[in-house]
């Protein structure tokens, strides 16, 4: 179907569109040196600071004593919980632009275009989550320094997991944004969920496998073992350590398919909210 | 043009953030090589005896030893060995009585799987290995027969061995030490010695036995050194001696001179 | 370009109807645009404008009537009728961070203009708002009037034939005013475009083809500049008065045609007749007599019984009022 004014097809001009709003969302945050400054500063402070810092407590022997623990050193353990850590802040950071374009004006300017409000949305998406991967592939500049080995296989493999993982929270970052007026009322809910969310999610410590169910509960409260065996992000998490340390607590196929339903289920929802503005 | 100037200078600024990234990846990580320097040996625990890893003949030392011997040439340090009766017997590390005090690496029979990794840290693999069976005169089929069994390695999977066994209706008797294997077999109340390969198949070369891999089915396992966890430094120090020592073949060297693999499998 | 009859309006407006809770933003509020015109919007604050402006842009859906862009009906086919139009809203839609090109550039992309075609557009644009300059600076650097010229430029990247443009002026200085208006009209006569422009500042649009008259919702007058002013308008005759007792005398004698009175000045209603009567008159009692030719102010006044000053605010405090009825998420 084409349009006689322009003599470009509807979907060359859905696809033009969609460029235009992805090219957008990665060069304001090329531009964004809050941002850029928080990327380098989380795995300088994570994977450095303190994987060094915990490290001596992770040893295989304490006081002479040998200790058993998981079969990694801290430092490669806590590796990919950093690469999500940023994942996790990028995305939210890129929903709260919703919230800016909404209340300054720029989303005026699309919806008056000739763009579907899918495709508005999935430019926004799509914007979002290549900027949260490549604050991903920030921390893996420091694989060497985590000891972790890193193979074009390996790193092909996580940049998947990362893109779906950042596709499913920067839908989430929408649908919440659609609900909050303020960038106060976000900057509460990124400190009261997001952050509990990511440390309950096995990323910090490990539910050690080698136990039993019993014995895991008696390690840690029952209550904290339920909240990280039923939060989604420690199956994401979980799949990213499969990949790039060949560790995984979980089938590692669970981490791909939460991430990847969650993604559609809230790409939709937040398609299904867009439509009616 | 402006446009250009502004691409290239967001482009050098992204730059200059990986490049910050990388240098403080440089960063060392821990003190464990430094503290190594500076008391001028490496530290290495190894078990008393186990041929052809160590041997206690101070001409053929052994494959380990030998490495081990490499290496610290490589580093520059002096070797200081520590004999330990418990390693490889005790099935319980805890009671080895080993400390990041009187060992930086043990050595003489470790091998890569979760369960080493479970408290160290692992090298370079050096050799392959895995069970094998030795007898005086070959064997085709071993069900039915009696063996008797030596597991001396920490981490080879001794559950799969007995559950293979089992299957195939052999009876089992636990040895306690390579003499009581080699005695047994050559009185003939055991059919067969099954035990780690490589001492197998130094066994079968010094007795002019038979020997032979156990099938498949029963994994095969890479044999390394092993560390602490933690001490990156001396760790990458290590994995780049020895591939100084693969890349101009004096691993190879060694390992020609010692390792006799059965070279059929059942 | 567009099948269009010579006859056929650009714009046309049947019977809308809006209604915010218990306001009745627009009242069966008909009009008609035609092609090429410059067409005005005149109203104070609330007095709907937006809101047209809104449903005319497809943002918002009438309760009844229907809406014609081209002949376009832009409630059955808004991607089509959005096409036509360029639109510059009341408060700045651009993006801070990039530059003026890359604003450009990405209207561009979302029009679904080519690369040649855009390239070539933003250049000639550029130029024709004297912006060339500051092609790569970056948006947040521009001053409100230059962004209102950007804006201006970037509604017509997609070649568009109607131009509509809610308050373009509010804000600005009288001399960033001035060239605005200087920059609409050139683009509409080089480009022979339609314009519909709403403002509250009558001065605005004494040179448009057309000016209609809203006040709460509904449509008051609607016709060329001078024939509002022939039927509505009033002639206004200054008097400043010698003494007091000359004030007084003035006031009460011709209290019936009294529009306002201080302490120097009198304004009286006024027509040729009357003007020369009084002359006669009342020629010792006063120091000074200027006659007023009708303006549009005085049109308004007519029609609404009080000055369309009496409701202006500033900028920030729309754009605040904006915000708190829930800006383009108005329901």
């Amino acid at each position: 179907m084409t349009d006689p004014g322009t003599k470009r097809s509807v979907l060359m001009i859905q696809l033009g569109g969609l460029y235009g709003l992805w090219l957008r969302e990665v060069k304001r945050s090329f531009r964004d040196r809050g941002q850029l400054i928080g990327g380098i500063s989380r795995p300088i402070l994570w994977v450095v600071i303190l994987g060094i810092g915990l490290n001596p407590y992770f040893r295989g022997e304490v006081f002479g004593k040998v200790n058993f623990v998981v079969p990694f050193t801290y430092l490669q353990f806590i590796f990919p919980a950093v690469i999500v850590l940023n994942i996790l802040f990028t995305s939210v950071q890129s929903a709260v632009s919703v919230i800016w374009d909404r209340e300054f004006g720029f989303l005026r300017e699309v919806l008056v275009s000739p763009l579907s409000r899918g495709t508005i949305l999935l430019g926004k998406v799509l914007g979002g989550a290549t900027v949260a991967v490549m604050h991903g592939c920030l921390v893996l500049l420091l694989a060497k320094f985590a000891d972790v080995n890193l193979t074009w296989i390996k790193v092909l493999e996580s940049l998947g997991l990362m893109a779906m993982l950042a596709f499913a929270l920067t839908s989430l970052g929408v649908v919440i944004a659609n609900h909050i007026r303020s960038f106060q009322g976000f900057g509460i809910f990124s400190n009261a969920v997001i952050l509990p969310l990511y440390f309950t999610s096995s990323s910090i410590f490990p539910l050690d496998p080698a136990l039993t169910q019993a014995q895991t509960r008696v390690v840690y409260p029952e209550w904290l073992v339920i909240m990280v065996e039923w939060n989604p992000l420690t199956y994401a998490i979980d799949s990213l350590r499969g990949a790039l340390i060949d560790y995984n607590q979980f089938d590692p196929h669970l981490g791909i398919l939460i991430m990847g339903a969650s993604g559609l289920v809230l790409f939709a929802l937040a398609l299904f909210e867009f439509r009616r503005v | 043009m402006k446009r250009m100037y502004r691409l290239v200078s967001e482009l050098g600024w992204l730059g200059l953030i990986v490049v910050l990234l990388l240098l403080v990846g440089l960063v060392p990580p821990d003190t464990s090589l430094l503290e190594m320097r500076k008391t001028g040996a490496l530290k290495v625990c190894v078990p008393t005896s186990y041929p052809p890893l160590v041997t206690g003949d101070p001409t053929q030392p052994g494959i380990d030893i030998e490495i081990l011997l490499a290496i610290s040439d490589y580093i520059g340090v002096e070797l200081l060995l520590s004999p330990n009766d418990a390693i490889g017997r005790d099935f319980n590390p805890l009671n080895w009585d080993i400390t990041r005090g009187n060992c930086q690496v043990l050595a003489g029979g470790f091998v890569d799987t979760t369960l080493t990794r479970s408290f160290l840290d692992i090298g370079q693999p050096y050799a392959e290995t895995g069970w094998a069976i030795v007898a005086p005169t070959p064997i085709e089929y071993i069900d039915g027969l009696t063996v008797g069994v030596l597991t001396n390695i920490y981490g080879l999977d001794r559950i799969g061995l007995s559950r293979y066994l089992r299957e195939q209706n052999v009876k089992v008797r636990i040895m306690r030490n390579s003499q009581e294997l080699v005695d047994g077999v050559a009185s003939g109340e055991l059919d067969g010695g099954v035990t780690e390969a490589l001492l197998a198949g130094k066994l079968a070369a010094d007795k002019d036995w038979w020997t032979a891999f156990l099938p498949d089915e029963l994994i095969r396992y890479n044999l390394v050194f092993g560390l602490w966890k933690g001490d990156l430094t001396l760790k990458r120090k290590i994995v780049q001696a020895f591939r100084q020592l693969e890349s101009d073949g004096t691993l190879a060297a060694i390992l020609e001179r010692y390792v006799q693999l059965p070279k059929e499998q059942i | 370009m567009t099948s269009m009859l010579n006859s056929s309006p650009a714009i046309r407006l049947d019977e809308i109807s809006k209604r915010y809770g218990r306001t009745l933003a627009l009242d069966k509020v008909s009009l008609k645009v035609g092609e090429k015109q410059m067409f005005a919007l005149l109203g104070p604050n609330g007095a709907g404008k937006t809101t047209l402006m809104h449903i005319l842009s497809t943002l918002l859906r009438p309760d009844t009537g229907k809406a014609f862009v081209a002949g376009i009906d832009v409630m059955r086919k808004p991607l089509q009728a959005r096409r036509r139009l360029g639109i510059v809203f009341q408060e700045p839609s651009l993006d801070d961070r990039l530059s003026v090109h890359e604003n450009l550039d990405l209207h561009g992309l979302i029009f679904g203009v080519p690369r040649t075609l855009r390239r070539q557009r933003i250049e000639e644009l550029l130029a024709l708002v004297e912006l060339t300059d500051w092609a790569d600076k970056i948006t947040r650097t521009l001053s409100s009037g230059m962004k209102r010229r950007l804006e201006i430029a970037r509604s017509f990247i997609h070649d568009s034939e109607i131009l509509l443009l809610d308050e373009p002026t509010v804000g600005l200085d009288p001399q960033t005013r001035d060239r605005i208006w200087h920059y609409i009209r050139r683009l509409q006569t080089e480009r022979a475009i339609t314009v519909l422009v709403t403002t509250h500042y009558i001065e605005e649009v004494e040179n448009c083809d057309q000016v209609c008259i809203i006040d709460n919702g509904k449509i008051l007058a609607n016709d060329k500049p001078e024939a509002l002013k022939r039927q509505f308008g009033q002639q206004l005759l200054r008097i400043v008065p010698k003494t007091e007792a000359d004030h007084t005398e003035i006031v009460t004698r011709y209290a019936k045609r009294l529009s306002r009175a201080d302490e120097t000045e009198i304004i009286l209603i006024s027509d040729d007749t009357f003007s020369e009567k009084f002359l006669a008159e009342n020629g010792v009692r006063i120091r000074s007599l200027s006659i007023e030719v009708p303006s549009l102010e005085s049109v308004f006044l007519t029609l609404t019984g009080r000055n369309i000053r009496d409701k202006e605010i500033g900028a920030r405090e729309q754009t605040k009022a904006f915000g708190k009825i829930g800006g383009e998420h108005t329901r």
